[in-house]
């Protein structure tokens, strides 16, 4: 069972990345809201912006090396209470993610395009989180991993016959 | 890069005939034909059932066009007959489901919900099947799960136990067929 090498570490950081990005977003609207647009009040905006941009980026960076972490590791031998311990980190994890992307979605366009591309990026890795820990929560449970055994026999079967 | 051609032509592959799923997966299919690792690939681990490790892969896809970053699409589950296969290698898909129905949580109902149904739909050449399928779990217990309804009967570690909870389900006494 190698445990040690459930990448555990790696998704509690890029959890307390993707808070201060959030974080970060959060920021940026309250400077955009300000009723005048002020020299000022423009060049602050661009600078969270930038900072946000910078901090969206890392992120997403990060995140794929998790995910690559994840999709190649065989998660058939390892304890369930293990599983569903990264699971809900994940979860956590997606939770935060879907958080920030609403709260970026609301954005004008006009500032959005600072960082449109990490946030293309973000979106689908936060689905592919998400697919992996339902995989995890599926496989520490015992009757959707039956269902699935049961599907994929008849499946299967009813294949090799119509081939056959 | 390895290649995959996904079939989701087989006839047991059902989901909702809209056009813009169907454009999808006919997107996903071009993808997956340059490399099957894109679009959110996960092999879907399957403890305790060695025969299958492996050979359930599945993908998330959204609809073509689609810019919002929050529209969360589609999942599709695929059956892979030889992951070892020369490429390209084949996966039949045999699940779909929209992501936007799928509650908060609680995955594995939701993800056995959908089994049932993908089971109670399919059609193939009829084959005898005892009515209950067992197999033994992490910690040594039995799990007994209906092969007409799908519903779980119980999980134990005692043969009484089990034997009981058979005897009271209600499919007791029907026969048992793929359905025709």
């Amino acid at each position: 069972m190698a445990t040690m090498a459930l990448p555990i570490g790696q998704i509690g950081n890029v959890i307390v990345q993707a808070e201060a990005a959030r974080a970060e977003t959060q920021r940026v609207a309250v400077a955009s809201e300000y009723g005048q647009a002020t020299f000022v009040t423009v060049l602050g905006v661009l600078v969270k912006s930038l900072a946000l941009r910078r901090q969206l980026s890392r992120l997403v960076a990060e995140q794929t090396k998790v995910l690559k972490v994840l999709v190649e590791r065989d998660f058939s031998h390892i304890a369930s209470r293990n599983l569903l311990d990264m699971a809900s980190r994940i979860d956590d994890l997606v939770a935060k993610e879907r958080g920030l992307l609403h709260e970026a979605d609301r954005f004008d366009v006009t500032v959005r395009v600072w960082w449109d591309a990490s946030l293309k990026l973000l979106a689908d890795q936060t689905e592919h989180f998400d697919s992996i820990s339902e995989s995890l929560h599926a496989a520490a449970d015992d009757h959707a991993t039956a269902l699935m055994a049961v599907a994929v026999s008849r499946f299967s079967t009813i294949y090799d016959q119509v081939m056959r | 890069m390895a290649t995959c051609n996904l079939d989701i032509d087989h006839p047991n592959f059902r989901y909702p005939q809209t056009p813009s799923l169907l454009e999808g997966l006919k997107t996903l299919r071009n993808l997956l034909a340059q490399d099957y690792k894109l679009s959110g690939w996960v092999n879907h681990p399957m403890p305790r059932f060695p025969k299958f490790q492996n050979k359930v892969w599945k993908w998330d896809f959204r609809p073509i066009g689609e810019r919002a970053s929050t529209r969360k699409g589609w999942r599709l589950y695929a059956w892979v007959p030889d992951p070892k296969a020369p490429e390209p290698i084949l996966a039949i898909a045999f699940l779909c489901y929209d992501k936007d129905e799928t509650p908060k949580g609680d995955h594995p109902s939701y993800l056995a919900a959908e089994l049932k149904r993908f089971l109670s739909s399919i059609r193939g050449p009829e084959v005898e099947e005892p009515l209950f399928r067992e197999h033994i779990n992490e910690v040594g217990q039995t799990v007994c799960v209906c092969n007409l309804c799908w519903a779980l009967v119980i999980i134990s570690d005692d043969t009484e136990v089990i034997e009981k909870a058979k005897t009271a389900h209600p499919c007791r006494g029907t026969q048992l067929l793929f359905p025709d």
